[in-house]
């Protein structure tokens, strides 16, 4: 049973999604669900093995293009609407003892193409108002699969983070007259302690309003709204910048260091949002070799994140460990 | 069958399959050649050719 349940306090939609309980829970390496089917092997998800990346539909979907009927009845105070939308697995590679970090910086080329055809073709979709490209990586933000994996949820409606920047963008841009996030990366580059990494066409900060620890944001200098407006380079770029990113986020500890990525893109709603800016957002749990940052009391309770650390300090730390990026051509 | 149309011009490719509970399944393959063209700094990006639809029992 799923549908989206109206939370009228908040004005925010919530997806239930029963069938999600039953959903494959960190199975050992043999029996990966996300693995190619070998010859003589268990028969996995993907029935092939000649790919470089795979995109399908999650087998175990909060959104659906043909979704349930809703489990409930909607009220004039509890508005209910079909789960409608599309979730997708990006399978990374087919190997299943490798992370995005570990990669090289062509197969992240490769990946950012995919996900440049996915949001065109997802966005096509008349339900669909919102191509949310995203990776939960470790077990410490709730991965249930260890295999290198993305995920896309083309939702029915604009997401409330997304929602809260398109305004605070629109407000900025009717009252300055210019992008908000143009300024704060032209902010970030005259102070420098907050840049981690920056090439011809991204500089990847610690945000001044950081919220964890070692949250990195990666922003193109040129004011662009989705991966469709990129030109070539930019994507090239933007590979190089990840593998740099991801290498140094594993170099801080020593380990396959977890995170979740968001990217941040304008709707797929038709409309114009000329004032939003592209970026891609990381929000890694660990806090130092041994510790985690929980979302607790006033993070949960209250939405006021507390950051036990300073952006500029982690940022000098995540710098010195940015490696320069060979390509194999 | 194979479905998939060839274009020596084109580096990238996409094979969509359609799984025995009806969801879809994309497989994306690129050129070796790829990474040449990626790490020259003058040549475009390579874009996607028009996809073809394999229906498959899986």
């Amino acid at each position: 049973m799923s549908e989206l349940r109206f939370n009228p306090l908040l004005g925010e939609w919530v997806a239930t999604a029963t069938q999600r309980q039953d959903r494959t829970f960190l199975p050992p390496p043999d029996f990966c669900p996300l693995c190619p089917t070998r010859k003589g092997g268990f028969p996995t998800e993907v029935p092939e093995s000649t790919y470089d990346i795979v995109a399908f539909e999650n087998r175990f979907p909060s959104l659906k293009k043909e979704p349930d009927a809703p489990a409930v009845e909607a009220t004039e105070l509890y508005p209910v609407r079909l789960s409608q939308g599309v979730c997708e697995v990006i399978i990374y590679s087919p190997n299943h003892n490798t992370t995005l970090a570990r990669e090289p910086v062509e197969q992240i080329y490769k990946l950012i193409l995919v996900w440049r055809h996915r949001f065109e073709e997802l966005g096509e979709l008349d339900f669909v108002k919102y191509v949310f490209v995203f990776e939960n990586k470790g077990e410490a933000v709730g991965v249930t699969l260890h295999h290198p994996h993305g995920q896309i949820y083309a939702y029915p409606f604009v997401p409330p983070v997304i929602k809260k920047e398109l305004e605070q963008s629109r407000k900025y841009r009717e009252e300055k007259g210019v992008c908000l996030l143009c300024d704060i990366l032209d902010a970030e580059k005259r102070f420098e302690k907050r840049i981690v990494a920056e090439n011809q066409s991204f500089v990847a900060i610690i945000p001044f309003y950081a919220r964890y620890p070692f949250e990195t944001h990666i922003l193109p200098k040129r004011h662009l709204q989705a991966f469709t407006d990129f030109s070539a380079r930019e994507e090239r770029d933007l590979a190089e910048i990840l593998k740099q990113i991801l290498s140094a986020f594993d170099a801080l500890f020593n380990v396959s260091f977890p995170y979740i990525m968001a990217i941040h893109q304008r709707p797929s709603d038709g409309e114009n949002y000329d004032f939003y800016h592209f970026h891609i957002e990381f929000y890694p749990p660990m806090r130092t070799a041994a510790k985690l940052k929980y979302l607790a009391g006033s993070e949960a309770g209250a939405g006021m994140f507390i950051n036990d650390t300073l952006p500029e300090t982690k940022a000098a730390e995540l710098r010195t460990l940015i490696k320069p990026v060979i390509w194999k051509g | 069958m194979k479905n998939e149309s060839e274009n020596p011009d084109n580096l990238m490719r996409h094979r969509r399959i359609i799984l025995n509970d009806g969801r879809y399944m994309i497989f994306y393959t690129f050129d070796e050649s790829l990474s040449d063209e990626a790490a020259s700094e003058e040549k475009p990006a390579p874009r996607l050719q028009t996809e073809a639809i394999e229906e498959k029992n899986v």
